[in-house]
């Protein structure tokens, strides 16, 4: 009786050891799955921030929304635009994107950080980019950094 | 004449005690048909647990390849035509997925793509393309399925497909990709 308990246990011991591979399998492959559709997911909403960004005035401001609400991949994207102004300079102006799923992004709180600097100088050298006139907003462009860090979120 | 009854003799020992030599022991008993049966029953079940978790796991081991797989070559696929759109080569303007899937050229296995050897029957396609529409509250942006004006940002949804073989499974990821040389402004913001 003891030896067919003891044989039972072992049995058993097996079995779970293998349902247990067997389940981390599944979930370390959903958890890749995941991790890749929130990574395209940010990097989607930033383009499109920047893309907004590039030709509108904006007002030199610190941290405010560019974006929000926008479903991708089944998760939604916040981006947070901080603009700095440097008139009479090819980078006119540099606007730190913070791009998160939750939350209030910010430098500390993000998945994409990407810095991008506009040139709002028309080909004649004039800055036609104002809150009257869109004509020469981002003529030209510089993505300076775009940092990714979902592991970390 | 009283005649004094010998002691019973034990057949199976002498009168030392000692067991006889090729004789049963007492305590020697066999099992019963009904221990047995119930040793047999056990050892089956737990024959047919292993068995059948053995069989699980690598049929579950087979599909997990074919998703991982799927995985890697959906995340190179994206990568490969993010890539190709911000170095100003992919973007096709007011492009339809069959235009998208004619400049990513053919299906990987050939040697002419980006996905590694051994992906000889899996495809990757430009699923569909839909179109940034930007309203008049300008952030207030939208999809379109099909284009009347290129805003400069498109959304791909990019597809993979595990061959029949493999079992046939899928896997989908949508992408916005932005036209790194798009020069028009938004009218009237």
């Amino acid at each position: 009786m003891l030896l067919a308990l003891i044989f039972l246990v072992a049995i058993s011991l097996v079995v779970v050891a293998l349902a247990t591979q067997t389940t981390n399998n599944v979930k370390n492959s959903v958890a890749l799955k995941g991790q890749r559709s929130l990574e395209f997911g940010a990097n989607s909403a930033t383009e499109i921030a920047v893309q907004q960004a590039r030709y509108e005035y904006s007002v030199p401001s610190g941290p405010n929304a560019c974006l929000s609400g926008l479903p991708v991949n089944g998760t939604t994207f916040a981006v947070t635009c901080s603009t700095t102004y440097n008139p009479a300079s090819a980078s006119t102006r540099v606007v730190a994107f913070y791009t998160c799923s939750s939350g209030s992004c910010g430098p500390s709180n993000n998945l994409v950080a990407a810095q991008v600097s506009f040139n709002d100088y028309s080909a004649a050298g004039i800055d036609s980019c104002s809150v009257a006139t869109t004509a020469s907003c981002g003529t030209g462009m510089a993505v300076n950094s775009w940092v990714l860090s979902t592991a970390s979120n | 004449m009283t005649t004094i009854a010998s002691p019973v003799q034990d057949p199976v020992r002498r009168r030392n005690g000692t067991p006889r030599r090729g004789l049963p022991r007492k305590d020697q008993n066999g099992d019963t048909l009904i221990e047995i049966l119930i040793a047999v029953v056990l050892l089956s079940f737990a024959v047919i647990a292993v068995v059948d978790s053995l069989t699980t796991t690598v049929v579950s081991a087979s599909s997990h390849r074919t998703q991982t797989r799927l995985t890697t070559l959906l995340k190179t696929f994206a990568e490969q035509v993010t890539s190709r759109v911000q170095v100003g080569t992919g973007y096709i303007v007011c492009g339809s997925a069959a235009a998208y899937n004619a400049a990513f050229g053919p299906s990987p296995g050939d040697g002419t793509e980006i996905p590694p050897p051994g992906y000889n029957g899996y495809a990757e396609t430009v699923a569909s393309v839909s179109y940034w529409v930007t309203g008049t509250a300008y952030r207030a942006g939208s999809y379109a399925p099909t284009c009347s004006t290129d805003t400069g940002l498109q959304v791909l949804t990019l597809s993979v497909a595990a061959p029949a073989s493999a079992g046939g499974a899928s896997d989908t990821i949508t992408v916005i990709v932005r036209n790194p040389t798009w020069t028009a402004s938004y009218a009237g913001t």
